[in-house]
């Protein structure tokens, strides 16, 4: 195990609204390690989107970061000065959104926009060769240089996103939903794409993404998030192993029922025919979220002690930590005890 | 520039409907021209002198196919037929005079509006509750909600009358004689003044909000989260990736209101007794100077297509996505 190269500590982040703020990132803890890609998994609106545009502090208001520290190689990130951090914008990390949509700016050619970046971090000379390089790293022919980003088919967009973000070799590249508008062919050939990157260049990646099976394909750690908090967390084999039992608890497991039922909810491929559940109610409402685990009005194996004390996480294997009251060792159903 | 070839080919379009209907119109009425000024003369006009009047104006009883021919090999020449308010003068000449007055005070106007309103638009949309988003936008919806005529009354009466600051009315001194001369120039700057100031009070408002929310839009895009991203300068943010995509839909309004220049003028043109082409009108309908009248309808008409061309070439430079493919 390396020293992580991108270190969270109890980062919390509100937002400002007419009803009084909203914790929609809960003093989270995560660490990204030199060279791996972590997967940061979980519901719409359970504050994986903004805990990773937190990080590099591209939040407008009305979102505020309240406490808690990121700590890029050895540096806090929260506590730079505005133009401290503009200098380690891109340059030490960077980030990847849905370029699909609307992450390049429809009125400037491509070249213009991947060469902005290097000229805001004092590249000067050869700026047009280093863009021509870029597009040739991510496989794409030359002429997009001069081409408007509408000209662009979705899957060309986004190679032209990650040619950018690439642009000035970043330790940390975080990806929120980096291919959630694509088809599963290109989404497939980005994603590669990306792997090779990775291994030339030895950045560590964020993935962020609701994709579960996605994420056991190609991270090699997962967090889980729910209603703002990490609730699981550890290397993808523990994952994926929980996943095959026939029975989601059968085997038990490490985990947390939450991430559980996460793997339940897609139809597999492989293995024996299971039938893919779906998870009942919604997520809590930010504005009160239940009291206890925020998880137990949805929770199949909900116990009295869920409804009134919060889970910390704790140790459940190597490397692997959960936040849930069924599996802590001094509960008296211990994992180890259910029938198989 | 297929595009631009396009769109150039639908104005000439629309200026023949125009030009057409412009034909049509008094046609479709009863009475002409000669008729009305006849009336006016009170039976002290012979018939012949009304026959030679007709001919005179250009009114033949001949086929309407005959006509409309001569309409327009008279309107390519450039020729109006003549004022009856302003006997013998052409209209041409009328409405030439009153167009260059509305250009210089609406469009001056218009333009200064738009260019302070948007400047201002991009400041409070960039700093969002900052001291210019928080004070300018009541006060100028304020001043914005008085009538025009009124603002512009009171405004003439305290500048004009009570200070004397500015002239009263007309667009130079009765004395003076239009010559390329500084000491004119200055006096016609002198006389537009005011009403360039009142018109753009009234409008810098609408201008400030249109781009404010255009602003506020535009903040919350992906590109823009990107843009902070990446460590780029607040200059640049702020003008090649907020107020560049924000100012599109601005400039389209702009297009739009051209025309209402035009037409719309008339309101700050009586007020102030300017002879533009809102005053030529008001005056044409009061004497029924329908050769007048029909001249400026066809000078309205065209001034606003070619204003609309314009905007539409503009939009092209500023919008690369309304470009196409192999422009």
């Amino acid at each position: 195990m390396s020293d992580p190269v991108l270190d969270v500590k109890h980062l919390s982040v509100d937002y400002v609204s007419a009803k009084g703020l909203v914790h929609v990132v809960d003093d989270v803890s995560l660490e990204l390690r030199r060279g791996e890609v972590h997967g940061l998994v979980g519901e719409s609106g359970c504050g994986k989107s903004t805990l990773a545009r937190s990080l590099l502090r591209v939040l407008g208001p009305p979102a505020i970061v309240s406490g808690g520290s990121v700590m890029l190689e050895g540096k806090d990130l929260m506590k730079m000065s505005a133009h401290e951090i503009d200098q380690v914008r891109w340059v030490r990390m960077a980030i990847v959104f849905q370029g699909a949509i609307d992450a390049l700016n429809p009125v400037l050619r491509i070249q213009e926009q991947l060469v902005d970046a290097l000229m805001a971090h004092g590249v000067r000379d050869g700026v047009e060769d280093r863009a021509k390089k870029l597009v040739d790293r991510v496989s794409l022919p030359r002429r997009v240089l001069t081409a408007f980003p509408h000209e662009l088919s979705g899957g060309m967009r986004q190679r032209v996103v990650i040619a950018m973000a690439l642009a000035l070799g970043p330790q940390v590249l975080l990806m929120d939903e980096p291919t959630t508008a694509l088809d599963v062919v290109v989404q497939a050939e980005i994603l590669d794409e990306l792997d090779r990157l990775r291994k030339d260049m030895g950045f560590a990646v964020l993935l962020v993404s609701h994709d579960l099976p996605l994420m056991l394909e190609r991270c090699d750690r997962i967090s889980v998030m729910y209603a703002g908090r990490i609730i699981e967390s550890g290397p993808v084999a523990s994952f994926r192993d929980g996943g095959s039992s026939s029975h989601p608890y059968a085997k038990h497991l490490l985990g947390h029922p939450y991430a559980q039922h996460l793997l339940h909810s897609f139809p597999r491929l492989d293995g024996p025919r299971t039938i893919a559940r779906a998870l009942e109610g919604s997520p809590p409402s930010l504005f009160s979220p239940p009291p206890g685990c925020r998880f137990h009005p949805r929770c199949p194996m909900v116990m009295p002690i869920c409804k009134v004390e919060q889970p910390k996480l704790t140790q459940r294997g190597v490397d692997h930590v959960a936040a849930c009251h069924l599996a802590q060792p001094a509960a008296e159903e211990s994992p180890a005890a259910l029938p198989s | 520039m297929k595009f631009l070839l396009k769109r150039l080919g639908f104005y000439g379009l629309a200026a023949f409907f125009a030009v057409t209907l412009n034909f049509l119109l008094p046609r479709l009425m009863p009475g002409d021209a000669a008729g009305a000024l006849f009336a006016r003369f009170q039976g002290r006009l012979s018939p012949e002198a009304l026959d030679a009047l007709r001919r005179a104006i250009g009114i033949s009883d001949g086929p309407i196919y005959e006509q409309y021919w001569h309409y327009l090999r008279d309107l390519a020449h450039g020729d109006f037929g003549i004022s009856i308010s302003q006997f013998p003068a052409p209209v041409i000449d009328v409405v030439w005079t009153g167009l260059g007055w509305t250009v210089l005070v609406a469009g001056s106007a218009l333009l200064i509006g738009f260019v302070i309103g948007t400047a201002l638009g991009v400041l409070a949309g960039w700093r969002r509750g900052g001291v210019i988003d928080s004070v300018l936008p009541p006060s100028l919806a304020f001043i914005g909600a008085f009538p025009y005529f009124w603002l512009a009354m009171g405004l003439l009466f305290l500048f004009g009358f009570e200070w004397r600051w500015v002239p009263l009315r007309h667009a130079y001194s009765d004395g003076a004689t239009p010559e390329f001369t500084f000491t004119f120039i200055a006096d016609v700057i002198r006389h537009a003044a005011l009403p360039v100031f009142t018109v753009v009070l009234a409008t810098l408002g609408g201008w400030m909000m249109g781009m404010r929310s255009a602003m506020v839009a535009v903040l919350g895009t992906e590109y823009l989260a990107l843009g902070r991203a990446k460590g780029l300068s607040t200059l640049r943010l702020a003008w090649k990736y907020a107020a560049r995509n924000a100012l599109l839909p601005n400039v389209t309004s702009l297009g739009m209101s051209l025309g209402f220049v035009l037409g719309g003028s008339l309101l700050t043109e009586v007020v102030f007794s300017y002879p533009g082409l809102g005053f030529l009108m008001v005056q044409a309908v009061r004497s029924q100077d329908f050769p007048v009248m029909q001249g400026l309808f066809i000078m309205i008409t065209l001034a606003v297509l070619t204003a609309n061309a314009l905007v539409d070439v503009l939009t092209t430079l500023i919008d690369p996505r309304t470009r196409s493919r192999e422009a």
